[in-house]
């Protein structure tokens, strides 16, 4: 009975650590899960409030590397995206239009993540409006901690993060838009609300 | 006490090594080409070590289980990590995704820091038994022996779990 007990003990402390390694591996799995989850998502990015990040991307307009920090001192929408993503594609018509409308006020900068051809053949098919980056490195993704196309931030005139979120829809864009313009009519200091 | 842990740890590593080498000659041909695949080895003497591998597994478990002739099968087995662990680690260092072979194809595992955790661990029993094996004579019982395979089954089961873990993190980490 003695040397059946001694076993069981050695058996059970087998299973508990096994029983362990799942559920720790269970955890990880629901964290994973939430990340990939629209809530997760929309926690992706800088942070709000965050200055707006130092990274340099190809300008298909100027034929040059630019750093995105000089591209301009108005407030702006920065919209990240992928030639072979649909719900990109999908939105590329609002932004024209959204462009045509705001330009005055907000600059809006396209950052384009993907290989040379399909990025140039994306450029000159849709016609683009706003600046358009091409991101070959991936810099300007990592600094911004984007995951997922099309990712947007609102950027006020200050440099800091105002807005951010998936941006696959006119409303979404929208949103963004009114976001930066009403905080201007506020008087600028958006960045103030997150300290 | 020491005597029946030696027992058991006898029977879980004889046992490792027989179902695995086993598993390995019942998909002898899919084996030959995991092991091709690691590319640590020129291609005609992969084949030739992919061939004896198996059959040393079994070799080694048999006579690793037995008093008599314990210390060739440990000797077999400490090599037989060595070899593993080297392909595992030069694979891992190359950062290409290739199937271990652990089991033949029966549990299509890749390669990774999973599979050298394994080798370790099988090495820290190894090393136990060497050391405590001269000092304790060992009786295997029935007991022992269930005990023994059932802690090989909880290791292969593990193994499987986190291979299927990593399967499902790299589905959900596709970039949309």
């Amino acid at each position: 009975m003695e040397e059946f007990i001694f076993y069981s003990i050695i058996l059970l402390w087998c299973l508990f650590l096994f029983h362990s390694f799942l559920l720790f591996l269970l955890f990880r799995q629901f964290g994973e899960i939430y990340l990939s989850s629209k809530e997760g998502i929309a926690k992706d990015g800088v942070s709000l409030g965050a200055t707006l990040p130092s990274a340099e991307a190809y300008s298909m307009i100027n034929k040059k590397t630019v750093n995105i920090k000089g591209i301009s001192n108005k407030s702006s929408i920065i919209l990240f995206l992928s030639p072979n993503c649909k719900p990109c594609r999908g939105i590329i018509d609002d932004w024209n239009k959204t462009q045509i409308s705001y330009s005055k006020d907000v600059t809006f900068v396209m950052v384009i993540v993907g290989e040379e051809k399909e990025v140039f053949y994306f450029n000159n098919k849709y016609k683009l409006n706003g600046e358009i980056l091409w991101d070959e490195s991936k810099g300007l993704f990592t600094r911004f901690k984007v995951r997922v196309t099309p990712f947007a931030f609102a950027i006020d005139r200050n440099g800091l993060i105002n807005n951010k979120g998936l941006c696959g829809s006119k409303e979404q864009l929208d949103m963004y838009v009114q976001s930066i313009i009403s905080s201007e009519e506020e008087g600028g200091k958006s960045g103030d609300r997150y300290n | 006490m020491l005597t029946n842990l030696n027992s058991i740890i006898i029977a879980h590593v004889a046992t490792f090594f027989f179902i695995s080498g086993f598993m390995k000659v019942l998909s002898l041909k899919a084996f030959l080409q995991f092991v091709i695949e690691f590319k640590v080895l020129p291609k005609k003497l992969s084949i030739l070590v992919g061939s004896l591998i198996p059959f040393l597994e079994i070799i080694a478990s048999i006579t690793f289980f037995f008093q008599q002739t314990w210390k060739f099968g440990i000797g077999l087995i400490f090599g037989l990590i060595i070899i593993f662990a080297y392909g595992v680690t030069q694979a891992i260092h190359s950062k290409r995704k290739i199937h271990c072979g652990c089991y033949g194809k029966w549990l299509n595992t890749e390669v990774d820091f999973f599979t050298l955790g394994k080798q370790m661990y099988l090495l820290l029993l190894a090393l136990f038994i060497t050391f405590s094996i001269p000092l304790h004579s060992v009786d295997h019982s029935i007991l022992s022996i269930i005990s023994g395979f059932l802690m090989t089954v909880i290791a292969m089961a593990t193994h499987f779990i986190w291979h299927n873990y990593r399967k499902n993190v790299s589905y959900l980490r596709k970039t949309i």
